[in-house]
């Protein structure tokens, strides 16, 4: 262990996010879906290995849109310590399938209009 | 050795007025270990394998929730002659593996099908069908080791595992996710394989329209779910550990060695990932009719496994042998059997310098290019190069990745040395290292960085750790302890003994029935607290004050000890010895673990939760 808090309720956030993201790209069937379900493999992985002590809430879950859902995952995630990659081998992984999907859905509601 | 299993099975189908059991159930669950303690004694046994699935089954079979005890012959004798078989395996070193193991899935073959049509509960005959068509399969269409296997076998564990708290919403939701990954991934392959044309037009077409309406009932699932509400139901940490766990395995990135028609077809073994299984896990209606109909596609499908492979292995890529870096390895459980190995041709340990790893990154590409292109349409990389020449630079490719594991294989050895389980922790290590090798990318770091990603694969690998069946699990912090025997154990999953599984269904009857005992405001307080309501909560539902309910709640605690202890005799499982709080400890955690009481808990006034 680094000694480096674990952001447990932090993550439970991350999982709940990317669960939603999931749901909202259930009918899609490209790769950026593939992208979203790896990232939240990862975040469900670490969620039940880092379970948050209380009830973790994120306000208006429902109405968030899926690019919305990954921009909040990821802001979550920028906010914790580097030095967790020890703690979390996937932590880099997540990093950048979120970057990833984050710039295709931007540029995919971009061209949407 | 196997004339008097043969006898009795005959006896099984025959005699007119066999000795019965009371509870078929827990007789096939010890029938079961007889089996797996055959399976065992004659080698390795791996979690996709048939008879390991099968065990897994049997737990979810076990557990699954309000199934009647079943009336029917006994398996008694039948057990004990599989028992004598597995004792004779284990003495004799002359015995003829291949034979035994054929010999071995028929009979289990033939006795869960037994068992299966004697199961009147549905919920449990679709687990045994799982466990059924695992065997089925390996006996009229063998099939090689696949990671992909490997990954369904887990989730079909964690399924099993999930069981007994299949209604908390965090469950529910977890087992949509990870089946909709499945059902992410076996879409695209239909689609992949289809344009191939390697698969009947009509088929792929029935697949995908199913797998989209299976789909949108996940969808519908998780939409009901209040993800406020998932913290608030207590589920045991192991068990959310193996869903996820297998959830992982199954959203990452597919083994690049891996043909996709050896892929799809893994998939297609599995019910397409237990499709039925999990419609009764969600519970969500409009799930049933096309997970039956997507079973039934995968049912079709193992009658007929040429209808996909006629075609792609014509037109497909060449598979690529797996990794067999050396001899040691080539003895490993996870070794795959049938496929020609590659030789290093560097001695394991080598350190090579940053060029030659750039030489070996370079040819790996090629390979995989070569492997995967269209001759018509060749990549850049493969332009101006003979299409006659490709299979050759795949064979090369092959041999890079072999080398770059070769360079780095005492690493493996230096991690699992004096480690219980170290054959199938260096099996998964070596699986991993070749996934690593194909995607290291020299240019985001630097060649020389190749042995620390390695390093770092592989220390991935130790931190998840993997169990007696090689299953990946948890980290662990401590050394782990010596293997036992598996003896009556299910060796694919860390879930309980059958057999335990069949005692813990009447320590639940049994609470259950002593809770109903309980005046309703002795019961309403101990229920809460045993879902893990803290005081203050359950005091302020109930409307008392919170010493009265701490009060109530150690009064209901007292009278299902009374309770609990005044039938021990009747109940060996209740471990008197270790003291009365152990019961009432292990009572709750039963309890706690499997559905909700149906106990109409009203509290008075406060939040519901």
């Amino acid at each position: 262990m680094t000694g480096v808090p674990m952001p447990a309720e932090s993550i439970a956030k991350v999982d709940l996010l990317l669960g939603q993201a999931t749901m909202l790209t259930a009918d899609r069937w490209d790769d950026l879906a593939a992208m979203i379900q790896e990232a939240m493999g990862i975040s469900l992985l670490m969620a039940a290995t880092h379970p948050a002590s209380r009830p973790v809430d994120v306000p208006g879950l429902t109405r968030l849109t899926a690019l919305e859902c990954v921009q909040n995952a990821q802001r979550e995630v920028h906010a914790w310590d580097l030095a967790l990659a020890e703690d979390l081998p996937d932590l880099a992984r997540l990093r950048v399938l979120l970057a990833d999907v984050r710039r295709e859905l931007d540029s995919t509601v971009g061209r949407r209009g | 050795m196997w004339e008097v299993v043969r006898r009795e099975l005959a006896r099984l189908e025959w005699d007119v007025e066999p000795p019965l059991t009371l509870d078929l159930m827990a007789d096939w669950t010890q029938t079961v270990s007889s089996l797996v303690t055959i399976r065992r004694a004659l080698g390795p046994i791996s979690t996709a394998d048939p008879l390991a699935l099968l065990a897994t089954a049997t737990t979810g079979a076990a557990r699954t929730a309000e199934v009647k005890p079943i009336l029917a012959p006994s398996l008694g004798a039948v057990s004990a002659a599989l028992a004598d078989v597995g004792q004779d395996v284990a003495a004799r070193p002359d015995f003829d593996r291949q034979r035994d193991a054929a010999t071995l899935n028929h009979v289990a073959y033939e006795l869960v099908h037994w068992v299966r049509v004697r199961t009147p509960d549905d919920r449990a005959k679709a687990w045994l069908l799982a466990g059924e068509t695992a065997l089925d399969g390996a006996i009229h269409a063998p099939t090689g080791r696949s990671a992909g296997g490997v990954g369904l076998a887990a989730w079909q564990d964690a399924l099993a595992a999930v069981q007994p708290v299949q209604n908390a919403p965090i469950v529910r939701r977890s087992v949509a996710l990870g089946h909709l990954a499945i059902l992410r991934n076996a879409h695209a392959l239909v689609d992949e394989v289809t344009k191939a044309g390697a698969l009947p037009g009509p088929y792929a077409d029935a697949l995908l329209g199913n797998i989209r309406d299976l789909a949108r009932a996940h969808q519908t699932t998780l939409s009901q779910i209040d993800g406020w509400r998932l913290g608030a139901t207590r589920v045991d940490q192991a068990v959310m550990l193996q869903v996820g766990t297998a959830v992982r395995q199954l959203t990452g990135r597919p083994e690049p060695t891996e043909p996709l028609h050896v892929r799809l077809d893994v998939l297609l073994r599995s019910g397409l990932g237990q499709a039925i299984l999990v419609a009764n896990l969600t519970g969500e209606p409009s799930a049933h009719p096309a997970a039956a109909r997507l079973s039934q596609l995968a049912l079709e499908y193992l009658t007929k496994p040429r209808m996909l492979r006629d075609v792609d292995l014509s037109d497909a890529p060449t598979p690529p042998a797996p990794m067999e870096p050396n001899a040691a390895a080539a003895r490993e459980p996870r070794a795959s059997a049938g496929i020609a190995p590659v030789e290093p041709t560097i001695t394991p340990g080598t350190v090579l310098d940053g060029p030659s790893i750039l030489a070996l990154c370079k040819a790996r590409d090629l390979g995989v290019d070569a492997g995967s292109a269209d001759p018509e349409d060749p990549p850049d990389s493969l332009r101006g190069v003979d299409p006659s020449r490709w299979p050759q630079l795949v064979a090369q490719g092959r041999q890079a990745v072999t080398d770059m594991v070769a360079s780095v294989l005492p690493m493996v050895y230096a991690q699992t040395r004096r480690t219980a389980n170290a054959a199938d922790i260096r099996g998964q290590m070596f699986v991993e290292l070749m996934g690593a090798a194909h995607r290291f990318d020299p240019q985001r770091t630097s060649p020389e960085g190749w042995a620390s990603y390695a390093w770092m694969t592989i220390k991935h690998v130790r931190w998840r750790g993997v169990d007696d069946a090689g299953v990946v699990r948890k980290r662990t912090s401590s050394p782990r302890s010596a293997p036992i025997s598996l003896d009556g154990w299910d060796p694919a999953s860390r879930a309980p003994d059958p057999g335990e599984v069949v005692e813990e269904r009447h320590a639940v009857a049994a609470i259950t029935q002593a809770l109903g005992q309980l005046s309703p405001s002795l019961r309403g307080p101990l229920l809460e607290s045993m879902q893990g309501h803290p005081l203050r909560e359950i005091a302020e539902d109930l409307g008392y004050s919170e010493s009265t309910a701490h009060r109530r709640s150690k009064e209901a605690r007292a009278h299902i000890r009374d309770d609990l202890a005044s039938h021990a005799g009747d109940r060996p499982w209740v471990p008197l010895e270790t003291g009365t709080d152990a019961v009432l400890q292990r009572a709750q955690h039963l309890f706690e673990q499997t559905s909700p009481p149906s106990f109409d808990l009203k509290p008075s006034r406060g939040p519901a939760r």
